[in-house]
């Protein structure tokens, strides 16, 4: 499918700084942050992400404060459903509804980046509420791309696709950075890279974050993730979970910071799902990542 | 190793088999590397604990009646059954849902856990008092008939009775079996002693949710009550509605009636 959307390119990107990823019961301490026509060093590079499938309602608080925050921040909508290496010849029903939702809020909102991710998680009938692997083959890149072209015809525009985190092999025909860049190279999208997720691969699955950064092209990154992990209950000694119920690990920091001296300063997201702490919290760690972005010398690139 | 002729819809399936039986043979052909298979599992477990957690969200006050670790047992066992049929978990589990599973959570538990409901007989509507708080509270309740516009709907000589008026789009009448609302809000809200005995009545009732000001509100319904609002939401017709109450009480008053939906912006 050819595409006539315009090819993602970072040099045209217009959001900077770092953010966090929204959760409802921070929305006062958020908007609390906002202060319109005067300067303020709290918010100054801020931006807020959400999960955009939390919004698929008719109303009521949920799009109220989405608004209010779209109305003072820049927005980004993440989505975690989108399966688009799922896609078979006939999309299954519900993936064709839950594209229909997105699009109605992509339209609405309008927001700075859409982002999704390099996985599946839906069946014919089913949606199994995790972001699953794809085997790095050739039908499976094919699947992909016709997903992410799929995605990107229904809300009108391009968007990022995520790195996943790799917890056991599966059979592969390429390299996993070599299988993004192709995607996004057929399709136009760009790319979101998770660095808690590269720093997960490389501990469970030995991949080489060095390779891996130098096989991708900077200017079709458009987004940074940053994250917390925790051990696998079940196999504490070998296994790191993407949890996202913790602080960014230290490690994850000092990648972080590989990652910008060979990309270049891009948007960085704090992503935090599960045990929640209090707004001040994770303002602290995504200050932290804006001081990264800020005061290092990349950033005077 | 499956050879290169292995489709990608191959791979899928056998992920589909593993997530939803825990039968990884299949999917375990596709691995590659010295990783055990058992790691598989961090996706199957990954799969059921969001479910589980989406069912904790959509029925918090069952949760707090069976506690955590043996609502999750349950909840776990309805995944297996009927896993999410929407990308969104919001709703999972709830009846009448043309996002969900055709079975719902009350479904499976009254076709699969006779023993629990024997045992805890308002469960389902425990359940049906959740759902409609949470339908209520997603819905769009900023559409509603104000008393300036129907003040000038007056002005303008219009006959109320003949206009289109039906029920707020966040109104939803849920039906009961057990006199249950008030258990339910002290459940729901914290308010029962943890030593208090649940003892309740079989009484057929009906209870409306709403949304106002973004916040949901709750009322118990009057069968005229009942009756009226239910016909109203059908006919979106005052005459149609007023005419049903009043056949079964020739003294329903409909002018108190509709001054309080007014003025609780029920009515649109």
């Amino acid at each position: 499918m050819m595409t006539h959307l315009a090819q993602f390119d970072a040099k045209q990107l217009t959001l900077s700084g770092a953010g966090i990823n929204l959760k409802p019961q921070h929305y006062e301490a958020a908007l609390s942050l906002a202060d319109k026509g005067t300067h303020n060093e709290a918010t100054s590079g801020l931006w807020f992400e959400v999960h955009t499938e939390n919004y698929f309602v008719q109303g009521g608080p949920r799009l109220h404060y989405l608004q209010a925050i779209a109305d003072n921040f820049p927005l980004s909508f993440h989505g975690v459903a989108g399966s688009l290496g799922s896609f078979t010849e006939k999309p299954a029903e519900l993936t064709s509804r839950h594209l229909a939702q997105v699009s109605g809020l992509v339209k609405h909102f309008n927001p700075v980046l859409v982002s999704e991710h390099a996985t599946w998680s839906t069946s014919q009938h089913a949606y199994f509420a995790d972001l699953l692997p794809l085997p790095r083959t050739q039908q499976a890149l094919n699947c992909l791309c016709e997903g992410i072209e799929r995605y990107q015809e229904a809300i009108g525009r391009t968007i990022l696709i995520e790195n996943p985190t790799n917890y056991l092999d599966f059979i592969s025909e390429m390299d996993e950075a070599d299988f993004l860049m192709e995607a996004v190279n057929r399709t136009g999208a760009g790319l979101l890279i998770d660095v808690n997720n590269l720093y997960l691969s490389y501990r469970n699955t030995a991949l080489d974050p060095q390779q891996y950064l130098a096989a991708l092209d900077p200017a079709k990154v458009g987004e940074i993730h940053i994250a917390g992990f925790d051990a696998d209950p079940n196999f504490p000694d070998d296994l790191l979970i993407d949890s996202h119920a913790a602080p960014v690990d230290e490690a994850v920091w000092s990648l972080l910071e590989d990652v910008l001296k060979i990309l270049g300063p891009k948007p960085v997201l704090l992503e935090r799902d599960d045990n929640v702490p209090e707004f001040a919290e994770l303002m602290t760690e995504r200050n932290r990542a804006y001081s990264l972005l800020t005061e290092s010398d990349y950033a005077l690139q | 190793m499956p050879s290169n002729n292995t489709s990608h819809r191959d791979y899928l399936s056998a992920f589909e088999e593993f997530l939803q039986t825990g039968e990884n043979s299949k999917l375990a052909s596709f691995l590659q590397g010295s990783h055990p298979e058992s790691f598989l599992s961090v996706y199957r477990n990954g799969f059921i604990r969001a479910s589980i957690s989406a069912l904790e969200c959509n029925f918090p006050t069952l949760v707090t009646l069976w506690g955590e670790e043996y609502f999750s047992q349950i909840a776990a066992a309805y995944v297996n059954a009927a896993p999410p049929a929407s990308a969104t978990l919001i709703g999972y589990g709830f009846e009448n849902n043309p996002d969900a599973p055709s079975l719902s959570f009350i479904e499976f538990l009254q076709g699969n856990a006779a023993d629990l409901i024997k045992q805890y007989p308002y469960v389902p509507d425990i359940c049906r008092l959740d759902q409609a708080w949470l339908q209520a509270l997603n819905a769009n309740g900023q559409d509603f008939l104000s008393l300036e516009k129907v003040q000038e709907l007056i002005a303008q000589g219009e006959d109320l009775g003949e206009l289109p008026i039906t029920l707020n789009d966040s109104a939803h009448i849920v039906t009961l079996e057990f006199d249950l609302f008030e258990l339910w809000g002290q459940l729901r809200f914290g308010e029962l002693p943890d030593d208090q005995a649940i003892q309740l009545n079989a009484h057929n009732n009906a209870v409306i949710f709403w949304q106002r000001e973004m916040q949901v509100q709750a009322k118990p319904l009057s069968d005229i009550e009942w009756i009226f609002m239910q016909n109203l939401r059908q006919s979106a017709s005052m005459d149609v509605a007023s005419n049903a109450a009043l056949a079964v009480d020739e003294d329903f008053d409909i002018s108190t009636l509709f001054a309080e939906l007014l003025n609780a912006h029920l009515l649109k």
